[in-house]
C-alpha cells in the first residue's frame, strides 16, 4: 500500500527547499526542487506517451516502446546506456502507466549532467533495432506473465474493464500477451513519433542542484530535442483527451460524476489460489482536486494501510482487505479488495459461499459510510495520517521527484497545493463525496474464483 | 498492489519481495561525505546496552531502531517461541497505552515494525519529532516488560499462516533460507506447544542488554534522548545467556535436492540459493561486489547474458540482503504460458501471433548454474569489477537516504559486533576489492547451492 501512495499523483506533500519551474525553447517543461541534505539528484522525465495514447490497434505499443528505447541509440549500442549510467554508480529505470512513460535515475550530483545526457540520448535518439525488438518481445511476455499471476492486479484489471467498458482506460497499460506478440517495429516507431517530444514532456529534478545548474544541464541534454510529429494535444480514437501541451485541462469529464453502473455482481474463474473479492466504483480524476482529496480521506478512514479504521472494525483486515485509490488524468477507481479466508482452523480452501459473504461485508462497510457518516474525529485522523505519510514518501529525492512528476502528468496539484487541499477537506465534503461517488448504484462487485472451483463463465452470485 | 497498473523495464519491489534490493538506483560516495556520515555519539548505558545518537537537524522525521543480536534457533520449539515473541512484543493486555501510542504513531504517518531474522531482531519506529519522548517510553517498556498478553491471538494468526502455507516467491525464498540455514521445520505447528511461560523465558534470555544496540537518527535533542534512555533502561539489566561463541548461520550440508513448488498463474521462477559470509568476515566486501557482478543492474552477468542476449526472462538477477540474514539468491523468472495467445484474446490487429520462447524451469536453473560456474572458474574482467564497485558503492549511498534506514543500519552494525563505524567504512572497503578477492569469494561461497523451482499448477 505504501507503493500505491507513492504512485498516486496527488499523494504527496511539500518538499523542503527552493522550487523553480521553467520551459526550454523547444517546449520542454523543467521542474526543480532544490535541497542539499544529500549530494544526490533525482532525474525524472515524464512523457505523455502512456497506454491512454494508444489506439485500440496499437495496444501494448507504449509499454513495448518503453522497453525498446534502451536497445540502442544513434551513438550507443544496446546495453551501452545502462553501462554508462552504472559506471556513474546509478541505474536507469523506466515505467509505463496509463497516462505516461517515465525514465528516471538518481545519481551523485557531480554526475548529474552526464547521467542526464545518457537519459536524453535514450529518449531522443532511439534506433529501435529489429533484432533487439524481437529479443525484448520475449522479455515483455515474461513480464506480463508475472503481472497476470498477481491476483490483486488481475482483480483490479477486471474491475477497470467493467467500470470503464469502451474506454481506453479499460485496457491494461502493459498490453496483453497477444497484443505484445502482434506489435511491429513500424507501429512502435509511429507511436514514438506521435507521442515522444519536448512539448509533451516534463523533466523533474530534485536534490542537490540549483535552478541555474538545472537549466544548464537540461539545455545541454535536451535542448536539441525536436519532435515535430509529437503534437501537444493527444488525439486518440476516442477523442476524449483533454490534454493540451504540458497542462492538463480539468475537462468537464474529469470533474463530472459518472453515470450509475447497473452491472450486477459477477463471478469469474481466474488463476488465483484463493477467492478474490473486489467492490469498486468509478472515482474522480486527478484534476478534480476537491473530490480527489475527499476520496483520499475516505480511503484513510476505511483503512488504507494497517491503521485500523472501518475495515478493521468490521474484522475485514484479517482478510487482507485493502482500499485501492489512485487517480489518473481522466479516471480513477475507488475499490476495496479482499482475499477470502478459510474457516478458522481449517485447511480447506474457501468457497463461493465465503466469497459472497465477504462481498456482502464489504458492501456493508461502504453502505455504513452513508448510514454512519464519518465523524470529525475520523476525518481529522485521516488527514493527519495522509499528511504524515506524505512526509515519509517525499523524504527521498526520488520519492519527491516521482510525486511531482506524477502530479504534473495527471493534472493533479503540485505537492504544496495538495497539502493545502487536504487541509481544506471538511466533514461535509467527505460526506458529500460518499453520497455522490460511492452510492450502491454506482458500485460494481466482482469475485474471482480459482479455476478448479469456479464457473467457466459469468454468473450472478 | 496497484490500482493504476504500471509496467516497467525492471521488476517492481512489491513483486520481488526480498529481491527488491536490485531496484535501487545508486550513486558514488566520496571519502569526505563518508566521514561526515560517521559522525555520531556512542553511549554505553550502565546495563550494557549501547546507544548511538545521530542528530540530523534538517530531517522532518526521527527514527529509533533497536537491534538485538540473537543466535539461530535450532529446534522447532525455540524457533516457534522466537517467532511468537517477536510478533507479540507490542500486544500487551496490561498496558493499553502501548497500543495507543503505536496507533498514534501510525495516525501521523509513522510506523512501528518488528523484523525477526535468523540472527537478530530489529524494532524500528519512525515518527514526528514531537513523538520521540513518548516513543522512547513505549520502546523501553517493551524491552523491559513485554507481557505477551496478546500471545494467544498472535499464535492463532501464525497457525493460520502456517496452514495456508507459504507460496509464490516468498515461499520459495523461505524454503531456500530454511534449507541452507538448517532452520527447523515448523510443519508440525509447534506454536501450539509454546506456553506463556516459555515465551517469557525465551524473551528474557534473548532480549538482553549486552546484545542490544539502539540508534536514533533525525531531528531530536541528543541530551534529552540520552537522558530518557538512560533513565528508562536503568532496570533493563538481564544477564546474557551463556554462549561460548556465535553459532554459524549456515548448515554444513553441501548438496541439496531441487525443490519444486506449485503456484497459480502464468510464470515460473528458478531460484538458486547460496551461503554468504558473516558481516565481520574479511570476504564480506568482496561478496558484495561478487553479487553486483553476478546480478545487480542491467549490465550484470545474469541480465546481460540471459535476458539481454537471449531474450529470456524478465525478473532476472541476484539478491542478497545481509540485513535480513538472507542467503544469496540468483533468480530467473520466465513465461510459462503455452505458445500462442490464449483463446479469445485480441491482438489488436488480427494478425497471427508469433510464438513465445521460454526455457523449461529446469533449463532456467541450468542457465543460472552456468553463470555461477563461470564466476567460480574465472575472475571478472577489470571493467566488470569497476562497474560492480560503482554500483555497490552507489547503492550504499541510497541506503542512507531515509532516517529509518540510517537508524537501522547503525543499530545493526553495532549489535552484530562490528561497530557502527562499519557503516560509513563500507564504501571504502568496497572500492578496494580486487579481482582476486572476488574470485576467492566465488570459490568459497558459490559452490554450495540449493535450488527451488516455482511452476504453474496447471
Amino acid at each position: 500500500m505504501a507503493w500505491l501512495l507513492s504512485c498516486s499523483p496527488a499523494a504527496h506533500a511539500e518538499g523542503p527547499g527552493h522550487a523553480a519551474e521553467f520551459t526550454l525553447p523547444n517546449g520542454l517543461k523543467v521542474v526543480v526542487r532544490e535541497r542539499h541534505e544529500e549530494p544526490l539528484v533525482a532525474i525524472d522525465l515524464w512523457v505523455r506517451a502512456g497506454a491512454r495514447d494508444e489506439s485500440a490497434a496499437e495496444a501494448g505499443a507504449a509499454h513495448f516502446l518503453e522497453h525498446t528505447l534502451f536497445k540502442g541509440t544513434t551513438t550507443r549500442r544496446a546495453g551501452e546506456a545502462d553501462a554508462a549510467i552504472e559506471n556513474l554508480g546509478a541505474t536507469l529505470g523506466a515505467a509505463t502507466g496509463p497516462d505516461y512513460a517515465r525514465f528516471y535515475t538518481c545519481v551523485e550530483s557531480e554526475h548529474a549532467g552526464e547521467a542526464m545526457a545518457v537519459l536524453a540520448d535514450v529518449v531522443c535518439n532511439p534506433t529501435l533495432p529489429a533484432d533487439e525488438i524481437e529479443r525484448e518481445r520475449a522479455v515483455i511476455l515474461s513480464e506480463l506473465a508475472v503481472r497476470d499471476s498477481d491476483p490483486t492486479a488481475l482483480l483490479i484489471a477486471r474491475l477497470y474493464e467493467t467500470l470503464y467498458a469502451g474506454d481506453s482506460y479499460a485496457r491494461l497499460p502493459g498490453g496483453t500477451a497477444a497484443s505484445i506478440r502482434a506489435r511491429k517495429r513500424e507501429e512502435l516507431l509511429a507511436f514514438y513519433r506521435r507521442t515522444f517530444g519536448p512539448r509533451r514532456s516534463t523533466l523533474v529534478l530534485v536534490g542537490d542542484v540549483t535552478p541555474d545548474r538545472a537549466r544548464e544541464i537540461a539545455a545541454a541534454a535536451f535542448g536539441a530535442w525536436n519532435a515535430p510529429g509529437a503534437e501537444p494535444i493527444a488525439a486518440n480514437e476516442n477523442g476524449a483527451s483533454s490534454r493540451q501541451g504540458n497542462k492538463v485541462v480539468a475537462a468537464d469529464r474529469a470533474a463530472a460524476v459518472p453515470p450509475a453502473v447497473p452491472a450486477p455482481p459477477t463471478v469469474k474463474a481466474a488463476d488465483v489460489s484463493q477467492p478474490m473479492i473486489g467492490v469498486a466504483a468509478r472515482g474522480p480524476a486527478a484534476p478534480n482536486v476537491a473530490d480527489v482529496c475527499a476520496a483520499q480521506v475516505v480511503a484513510a478512514i476505511l483503512g488504507q494501510s494497517d491503521l485500523g479504521g472501518r475495515l478493521a472494525a468490521a474484522r475485514l483486515s484479517q482478510t487482507a482487505a485493502a482500499v485501492i485509490y489512485a487517480p489518473r488524468a481522466e479516471s480513477s477507481l475507488f475499490a476495496i479488495t479482499a482475499r477470502a479466508p478459510g474457516a478458522a482452523g481449517s485447511r480447506a480452501r474457501p468457497g463461493l459461499a465465503e466469497a459472497k459473504a465477504l462481498r456482502q461485508a464489504i458492501e456493508q462497510v461502504l453502505d455504513g459510510l452513508r448510514a454512519s457518516p464519518p465523524t470529525a474525529a475520523e476525518v481529522a485522523a485521516a488527514k493527519s495520517a495522509l499528511l504524515g505519510r506524505a512526509v515519509f514518501q517525499n523524504e527521498t529525492d526520488s520519492g519527491l521527484a516521482a510525486a511531482i512528476g506524477g502530479a504534473e502528468i495527471a493534472g493533479a496539484p503540485a505537492p504544496e497545493a495538495w497539502r493545502a487541499a487536504i487541509e481544506q477537506v471538511s466533514v461535509q465534503s467527505v460526506r458529500t463525496f460518499v453520497v455522490r461517488w460511492l452510492d450502491a448504484g454506482r458500485r460494481s462487485a466482482l469475485i474471482l474464483m480459482p479455476r478448479a472451483d469456479g464457473p467457466d463463465g459469468d454468473a450472478a452470485p | 498492489m496497484t490500482s493504476a497498473p504500471v509496467c516497467s523495464r525492471w521488476p517492481a519491489p512489491a513483486r520481488t519481495l526480498a529481491l527488491a534490493a536490485l531496484v535501487a538506483s545508486v550513486a558514488l560516495v566520496s571519502a569526505v561525505r563518508a566521514a561526515r556520515a560517521a559522525e555520531f555519539q556512542r553511549i554505553v548505558l550502565p546495563t550494557g546496552a549501547r546507544l548511538i545518537l545521530k542528530p540530523v537537524d534538517t530531517a522532518e522525521l526521527t527514527a529509533i531502531s533497536i537491534c538485538i543480536r540473537t543466535e539461530p534457533d535450532r529446534t522447532p520449539l525455540e524457533d516457534a517461541a522466537g517467532e511468537l515473541v517477536a510478533r507479540a512484543l507490542f500486544s500487551s493486555s496490561l498496558n493499553r497505552s502501548r497500543d495507543r501510542l503505536a496507533a498514534s504513531i501510525a495516525e501521523v504517518g509513522g510506523s512501528l515494525e518488528t523484523v525477526r531474522c535468523a540472527d537478530h531482531v530489529a524494532i524500528t519506529c519512525v515518527m514526528l519529532p514531537t513523538q520521540v519522548r513518548e516513543a522512547i517510553y513505549l520502546l523501553c517498556e517493551v524491552l523491559k516488560n513485554a507481557d505477551f498478553g496478546g500471545l494467544d491471538r498472535v499464535r492463532q494468526e501464525l497457525i493460520a499462516e502456517q496452514r495456508r502455507g507459504a507460496s509464490g516467491i516468498a515461499g520459495g525464498l523461505d524454503l531456500l533460507r530454511r534449507e541452507l540455514q538448517a532452520r527447523p521445520d515448523l510443519q508440525d505447528l509447534p506454536y501450539v506447544r509454546v506456553t506463556h511461560a516459555a515465551a517469557d523465558a525465551y524473551f528474557r534470555s534473548r532480549y538482553v542488554p549486552d546484545r542490544t544496540a539502539i540508534a536514533v537518527v533525525g531531528q531530536f535533542n541528543p541530551e534529552a534522548v540520552r537522558t530518557a534512555f538512560r533513565d528508562s533502561l536503568a532496570d533493563f539489566d538481564r544477564p546474557a545467556a551463556r554462549q561460548a561463541r556465535a553459532a554459524p548461520l549456515y548448515g554444513h550440508a553441501t548438496n541439496y535436492p531441487t525443490r519444486v513448488l506449485k503456484q497459480p498463474g502464468a510464470d515460473a521462477e528458478a531460484f538458486v540459493g547460496m551461503p554468504t559470509p558473516p558481516l565481520g568476515d574479511p570476504d564480506f566486501p568482496a561478496f558484495v561486489i561478487l553479487k553486483a557482478i553476478l546480478g545487480e543492474g542491467h549490465s550484470s552477468r545474469l541480465v546481460q547474458r540471459i535476458r539481454e542476449a537471449r531474450g529470456i526472462g524478465y525478473n532476472v538477477g541476484a539478491a542478497w540482503q545481509p540485513t535480513l540474514s538472507d542467503p544469496l539468491v540468483a533468480f530467473l523468472q520466465t513465461d510459462a504460458r503455452a505458445d500462442g495467445a490464449p483463446s479469445g484474446e485480441s491482438t489488436g490487429t488480427g494478425s497471427p501471433a508469433p510464438p513465445s520462447r521460454s526455457p523449461s524451469p529446469e533449463a532456467a536453473l541450468r542457465l543460472i548454474s552456468e553463470q555461477l560456474d563461470d564466476l567460480v572458474a574465472n575472475a571478472p574482467s577489470e571493467p566488470e569489477l569497476a562497474r560492480a564497485r560503482s554500483v555497490a558503492v552507489g547503492r550504499e549511498r541510497l541506503r542512507h537516504e531515509r532516517v529509518r534506514d540510517r537508524a537501522f543500519l547503525l543499530s545493526w552494525y553495532e549489535a552484530m559486533g562490528v561497530g557502527a563505524e562499519a557503516d560509513s567504512a563500507l564504501p571504502a572497503r568496497l572500492a578496494a576489492v580486487s579481482r582476486d578477492d572476488v574470485q576467492r569469494a566465488a570459490q568459497e561461497y558459490l559452490t554450495t547451492r540449493a535450488s527451488v523451482l516455482l511452476v504453474p499448477d496447471r
